[in-house]
C-alpha cells in the first residue's frame, strides 16, 4: 500500500501477467471487505478486454469492482482460464455480500489511470494503481 | 518531485507561466502560506496539464482548497471554446454534481442546544448514511428515466419538497440536455438503490448555527441571522455519477486519440465539445447531475421531517427553507465575456463553486440584487461559510471560487494520526455531536486532514472572486 492525497495506492507483485491478475483481484477485495467472513460458494465469470498491459489490468479491475457496486459480489478466489493478447477471461468465486454477517472496511469506488504503472521486470510483473475511495 | 515555475502576481494570485506545450497560462488563488502545502502535492503540475488541452480559454486555474486529484487537480475551474474546445470527464470529477444545499430555520441555537443528541441519533437513522448504504427506494424504470431528465423536479412532484426549493438551487435542480439512452445498463444498476443516500466518504449531514454575521446586507437577504440554526446536506450523485464518469474516462481515452489529441495523462481523456462523444457524456453527465439533484432534494425532505418529530413542532414554526443549493463538480454551458464579447462557453468545475455576481440571470430572482449564494462547507469541527458571488469573479474565474476546505493529508495519513484516539469524545469536548456509519470514516475525517478553511475562505474573500457574508459553527454531524 502506498499514499495519495486522498485515495490508497496498491503495489501488486505477480510472477507472471496471469499471476499479477488473480492478487490484483484479491489485492482489491481485500481492501474492502473482512475476507476472512467470505466464503467461495459461488463462480463467477470475468472476462476483460484492452490493448496494452495497462489497458488489460485496468479493464480487469474495473469489471471486478463492477461486480461488487452493481452484483453485490465479494470475491476472493481468482483463476485466469484464458490470457490472450489484448482479453482475459476468469472465474472469480465468492459469495454476495450479506450486511448481517459481512464487515465492509471501506468503498473503493473505482480504480484509476492516475500513475498507474504495470511492468515486466526480469520476468517478473509489478502494478502500481491508486484506488478512488 | 519537479518545481513548477510561478510568477507571484499580489498577494492571493500566482500565474504559472506558458511554455512547452501549454495553451494558455495557469493561474491559481493561494497566499504564501497556502502555497507551500500546494507544492507538496502534483496539484500544480496538474493545474500546467490542463492548460494543454485544446480549446482552454484565458487560464487554467486552481482555488485556494486545490490539492491533487486525478487528471484536473480539485479545485480546478477550466472553460473551453465551444468549437475547438473539449470536454472533459476527468475536469468534472467521479462524483458528478457533488454538491451542497443549506437549510435556514425559524430556530435559535437555544432552541436545540439540549436536543442535540436525540436529533443526530434520529437524522442517522432517517437519512441512509454510509459505504455501500442503499435506500428502501425501488423505483419504477419510468420514474428512473424521470429522476434522469427532471432531477429535482421529480423530486418535488413526488412529494419531497416545495416549488420554492427548486427556485433556490442552480438552474432549478435540473440540467437540460439529459439523455437516458446514452447511460450504461452498469450506471443505471449501480444507482438503483442508492437515490436518497448520503453514501460514504466526505459526506454528511452537519447541524450548525450562524456564529457570525460579515455581510449585514447579503445576510438579510439570504435569510441569515445571528445564532439561527442551520443545515448542510451535502453530497452527490453516488454510484450512477461515478460509473457514468468510469465509462466516459475509458471510451473518450480512445476518443481523444482518434481525435488526434495529445494527452499529457490518461486522467484527462476528453472530446471534442461538437463531437459525437463529446455530446453523448454531456448528456450522459446532465443525467448523472439531475439524479444528484434529486438526491439532495430528498435528503432535505428527510431531514425536515425529522426536525419537526424531535422537535415535535409543525412546519411553520421550524421554518426549514432552503437557502440554496450548488454543484461542485460540474461541466455547464455558460456565456461569459471573452475580449469584451460575450460568448459561450464550456466551463468545467471540478471541486470549485459557481459565484455568479448580482444580476446574472441565473441567480434566483430574489438573490439577483445580491448576488448568488456560495456555500462552503468545511471540516467537521472549524466552521462552514456563506460567501456570495462577485463582479471580479465573473472577471477573473468565470464566475467561480473555492468549494471547501481541501484535503491536506491522504486517508492513510489520517488514520495514522488518529490512532488510538476517539474522535467522537474529541468532537464531543469541542461541543460537537458525532454520528458515523463507521470508525473508519470518522477518522479519514479528522479536522487536522483538511487545510483551515477560514484561511481558504480568507484568500477567495481578499482576492475578491467572492465575498464574506457568515460563518457558521457546526453542533452536530451525521457523517458517511
Amino acid at each position: 500500500m502506498f499514499e495519495h492525497v486522498s485515495d490508497i495506492g496498491l503495489r501488486i507483485y505477480g510472477s507472471s501477467f496471469k499471476d499479477l491478475l488473480e492478487n490484483a483481484g484479491l489485492a482489491l477485495f481485500d481492501q474492502m471487505a473482512d475476507l476472512s467472513k467470505v466464503s467461495a460458494v459461488e463462480t463467477v465469470e470475468v472476462s476483460a478486454e484492452g490493448d496494452t498491459v495497462e489497458d488489460l489490468f485496468m479493464a480487469w479491475l474495473r469489471e471486478l469492482l463492477y461486480l461488487f457496486h452493481g452484483e453485490r459480489h465479494l470475491l476472493k478466489e481468482f483463476e485466469v482460464t484464458r490470457l490472450e493478447k489484448g482479453s482475459v477471461k476468469a472465474i472469480a468465486k465468492g459469495e454476495r455480500m450479506d450486511p448481517e454477517r459481512h464487515v465492509l472496511h471501506g468503498e473503493v469506488k473505482g480504480a484509476t489511470y492516475h500513475k498507474l504503472e504495470v511492468k515486466e521486470i526480469d520476468g517478473k510483473w509489478e502494478a502500481k494503481v491508486i484506488l478512488d475511495v | 518531485m519537479e518545481e513548477i515555475k510561478l510568477e507571484k502576481l499580489d498577494d492571493y494570485r500566482y500565474l504559472i507561466p506558458k511554455e512547452g506545450g501549454m495553451r494558455v497560462p495557469g493561474l491559481i488563488f493561494v497566499d504564501e502560506k497556502m502555497l507551500a502545502e500546494v507544492r507538496r502535492d502534483e496539484s500544480l503540475k496538474q493545474v500546467r496539464n490542463v492548460a494543454h488541452l485544446p480549446g482552454i480559454v484565458g487560464y487554467s486555474m486552481a482555488m485556494p482548497d486545490m490539492h491533487e486529484g486525478y487528471g484536473f487537480p480539485i479545485g480546478g475551474v477550466a472553460a473551453f471554446d465551444m468549437k475547438t474546445g473539449v470536454i472533459s470527464p476527468g475536469g468534472v470529477g467521479y462524483d458528478i454534481n457533488c454538491g451542497v444545499r443549506l437549510l435556514t430555520t425559524n430556530l435559535q441555537r437555544g432552541d436545540v442546544a439540549g436536543k442535540m443528541r436525540e436529533l443526530v441519533d434520529a437524522l442517522f437513522i432517517s437519512v441512509p448514511s454510509g459505504v455501500g448504504s442503499t435506500s428502501e427506494m425501488r423505483l419504477s424504470p419510468d420514474d428512473e428515466r424521470k429522476v434522469f431528465l427532471t432531477g429535482a423536479r421529480w423530486a418535488v412532484e413526488n412529494g419531497y419538497g416545495t416549488q420554492e426549493d427548486l427556485a433556490h438551487t442552480e438552474e432549478g435542480g435540473c440540467l437540460d440536455g439529459a439523455d437516458p439512452s446514452v447511460v450504461s445498463e452498469r450506471a443505471i444498476a449501480r444507482g438503483r438503490q442508492q437515490l436518497g443516500t448520503v453514501g460514504s466518504g466526505n459526506h454528511f449531514v452537519e447541524v450548525g448555527y450562524v456564529e457570525d454575521i460579515y455581510d449585514e446586507k447579503a445576510a438579510k437577504a439570504f435569510g441569515l441571522h445571528q445564532g439561527q440554526v442551520t443545515v448542510f446536506v451535502h453530497c452527490g450523485s453516488r454510484g450512477f455519477g461515478y460509473q457514468v464518469c468510469d465509462d466516459f474516462l475509458f471510451k473518450m481515452g480512445r476518443a481523444a486519440e482518434r481525435q488526434g489529441i495529445v494527452l499529457p495523462d490518461r486522467q484527462l481523456a476528453c472530446a471534442y465539445i461538437n463531437s459525437h462523444e463529446g455530446q453523448e457524456y454531456y448528456s450522459a453527465m446532465a443525467c448523472a447531475a439531475n439524479y444528484a439533484w434529486a438526491n439532495r432534494q430528498m435528503l432535505m425532505h428527510w431531514v425536515r421531517e425529522t426536525f419537526m418529530r424531535v422537535l415535535n413542532i409543525g412546519p411553520r414554526d421550524l421554518g426549514m427553507r432552503l437557502l440554496y443549493d450548488v454543484c461542485h463538480n460540474i461541466a455547464k454551458f455558460e456565456t461569459h465575456k471573452v475580449n469584451g464579447k460575450d460568448t459561450k462557453l464550456c466551463v468545467h468545475r471540478k471541486g470549485a463553486t459557481r459565484a455568479f455576481a448580482p444580476g446574472r440571470e441565473e441567480v434566483p430572482e430574489v438573490f439577483r440584487d445580491i448576488g448568488q449564494p456560495v456555500l462552503i462547507p468545511g471540516d467537521m469541527k472549524r466552521a462552514s461559510y456563506v460567501l456570495v458571488g462577485t463582479e471580479k469573479a465573473m472577471e477573473q474565474t468565470w464566475g467561480s471560487t473555492c468549494h471547501g476546505a481541501g484535503r491536506l493529508m491522504s486517508r492513510t495519513a489520517a488514520k495514522k494520526m488518529s490512532a488510538g484516539r476517539s474522535i467522537t469524545r474529541e468532537m464531543e469536548d469541542a461541543g460537537i455531536i458525532v454520528r458515523g456509519a463507521s470508525r473508519g470514516t470518522l477518522v479519514e475525517e479528522i479536522p487536522e486532514a483538511y487545510k483551515d478553511v477560514n484561511e481558504v475562505v480568507d484568500i477567495v474573500h481578499n482576492a475578491g472572486i467572492s465575498r464574506k457574508v457568515a460563518k457558521l459553527r457546526p453542533m452536530g454531524v451525521i457523517k458517511g
